[in-house]
């Protein structure tokens, strides 16, 4: 869907748009929720409420900047409120990771889960087979000759898609020096 | 207006500084996102950190991809339709479970350890299928049949929008893969209906007080269309997860084998196979009681959250509980912590609803530990776990022979 259709949409109160819109914001938005509070499970909720809130107030959205703002507007209010209303947070050891962060703030935490957020959604527009084989070798940071037998092809295949997926992904890969890691199963 | 809140200019600078990665930025972008960078030794530090591969690696890591959204989407969306139904009732935080979403996953389910190293000499042994399986085998999926008050039955259609008014005037109405009971026009007695879930398969339900239950494979609930008497009672038959709306005048019971859950407004999972010996209720919000029928006299189990309560043997005993494990069908996911293979093929038979077969029972002793998303093909779960090179699987239709490894 495109910005414009999104925006109509959701404003018609098409769950369609509003999925989209989570799909897309809900990773960053817990990202940076969990920066607060260092508490999975109620980061979770706090950005469900905040779609929640998007969806109350869907007719006010005339453009994605704006719902996007609101998201986080929101959210960041509803965690600064359980920060100074919580007396003891009650860890579960288990199934939780809290993130141990040096506390970064508020600011700083939105640019991170905004800015990976926005690198990993463009990792999700590849085509599968090559998304998957950029993720194991940069990400994962494995060799051609490990992903290809994980994924049970030949190392060539590997080449073709990694070669496919940094055209696909233009500047960003070239960008950064890791990309000598990714050449590292002799390329 | 937007400018109004510093969070604005956050997310400006921020699409600045992802522009740079991907080769877009423009030549007054750049000097913008220059300007900001020198405005502070903040800014700059945190500029340096997000040109840190390994730092910038990790928190795109730490993003779930859109794909793993599905699961926190499924909580959101029967909310979705409260607020349809009753727009102007205050909203009520729920406060749900949702151990992990696959955030830690990172990328594809890999299995990772197991309780003994593989033999790294040995070469890697695959899954084999051995002839193509003439049916395909296919994950679960959202389907259920309703059977009605007056004893019909309806099959429930995912993407169809159905509804029907029962005996006592409820209407009843699915949506989405959610079903949901609304008592405005009732006025006879309540009549009971059940839900009935078929292996691979999963649904939700709204019931009529607003308290939401998931479903999996291979289990049913029957309930009545309203709570009119002191107390909200629901049967039982195989695993469910509970988010129940409080209400303290009237408790809600769950009643499964010869135990029973009784809770006013709490979020808990409930597992009770026929094929399994026992009966795992797991707490994850507020509190519950557990009474035994094997047991009448004594005094009732409390849970606490984080942990859960097992029947087995005719008695209930209490333990931590290991959330990811407990409520992983209900993200998208199998967990498995030390399993033995025989209790992941029996979860395996219920969401691909296949047959597992033990050729030599010795194998039956291997355990695994891993993280696999549920709504892969079987044949993906079964090539994870033989890269484990404990043991080998062959898929004759919808039967699968687990085997030893040769190399065991």
């Amino acid at each position: 869907m495109k910005e414009t259709d999104l925006i109509a949409g959701l404003q018609k109160g098409e769950e369609a748009a509003l999925r989209q819109l989570f799909e897309q914001l809900y990773p960053r938005l817990c990202y940076f929720a969990r920066g607060i509070l260092q508490h999975d499970i109620e980061a979770e909720d706090v950005v469900q409420e905040a779609f929640m809130k998007l969806w109350r107030h869907r007719q006010q959205f005339n453009s994605f900047a704006a719902l996007r703002s609101f998201l986080y507007i929101s959210a960041r209010h509803t965690c600064l409120n359980i920060l100074k209303h919580q007396r003891v947070v009650h860890h579960h050891e288990s199934g939780i990771q809290a993130e141990e962060a040096d506390e970064p703030t508020v600011a700083q935490r939105l640019i991170q889960a905004e800015v990976a957020g926005q690198l990993r959604e463009a990792l999700d527009k590849l085509p599968p087979g090559c998304k998957q084989v950029i993720e194991l070798g940069y990400l994962e940071g494995m060799r051609n000759n490990e992903i290809a037998s994980l994924l049970h092809v030949s190392v060539n295949t590997i080449k073709t898609q990694k070669a496919r997926g940094l055209y696909l992904l233009k500047g960003w890969l070239r960008t950064i020096s890791i990309l000598l890691l990714l050449l590292n199963g002799s390329f | 207006m937007i400018h109004m809140d510093p969070v604005n200019e956050h997310l400006e600078i921020a699409d600045l500084i992802a522009k740079h990665f991907r080769g877009q930025l423009a030549a007054h972008e750049a000097a913008a996102l220059e300007a900001w960078i020198n405005a502070s030794a903040e800014n700059k530090r945190l500029w340096e950190q997000l040109n840190d591969d390994t730092t910038l690696r990790e928190q795109i890591l730490a993003m779930p991809d859109a794909g793993s959204t599905g699961a926190a989407w499924n909580r959101l969306q029967p909310k979705l339709i409260a607020e349809r139904h009753r727009p102007h009732i205050g909203y009520r935080i729920f406060l749900y479970a949702a151990a992990i979403t696959g955030m830690l996953l990172g990328v594809w389910g890999l299995i990772y350890l197991m309780l003994h190293r593989p033999d790294t000499t040995a070469p890697a042994v695959i899954a084999k299928v051995e002839k193509p399986a003439p049916q395909p085998i296919i994950p679960g999926s959202s389907k259920a049949r309703l059977i009605l008050g007056d004893g019909k039955v309806v099959a429930l259609k995912d993407k169809a929008e159905q509804a029907f008014t029962e005996e006592d005037g409820t209407r009843v109405t699915n949506s989405d893969a959610v079903l949901s009971y609304s008592v405005a026009d009732a006025t006879n007695a309540p009549v009971f209906n059940t839900l009935e879930i078929p292996r691979g398969g999963e649904y939700r339900v709204m019931l009529p007080d607003s308290s939401v239950v998931w479903l999996n494979a291979a289990s049913s609930l029957r309930f009545p269309t309203r709570f009119s008497g002191d107390k909200r009672e629901v049967y039982l038959s195989g695993e469910a997860y509970f988010e129940i709306a409080k209400n303290k005048q009237k408790p809600f019971i769950v009643s499964i084998n010869n135990i029973s859950v009784t809770v006013t407004g709490t979020q808990f999972n409930v597992k009770g196979y026929p094929d399994e010996n026992y009966v795992n209720t797991t707490l994850v919000e507020g509190g519950v009681e557990l009474r035994t029928a094997d047991n009448p006299a004594a005094k009732p189990v409390q849970l606490r959250p984080g942990y859960q309560g097992v029947w087995e043997n005719k008695k209930i005993t209490v333990k931590e509980a290991y959330l990811e494990e407990a409520l992983a069908w209900k993200n998208g996911l199998f967990v498995f912590r030390s399993e033995p293979i025989g209790s992941i093929m029996r979860k395996l038979s219920r969401w691909y609803d296949v047959e597992a077969k033990y050729p030599d029972t010795s194998v039956t002793a291997i355990r695994f530990t891993g993280t696999i998303r549920k709504y892969e093909s079987i044949q993906k779960v079964l090539e994870m776990l033989a890269l484990t090179q404990k043991v080998k699987f062959t898929i004759d239709d919808k039967n699968i022979s687990v085997l030893k490894a040769n190399n065991q």
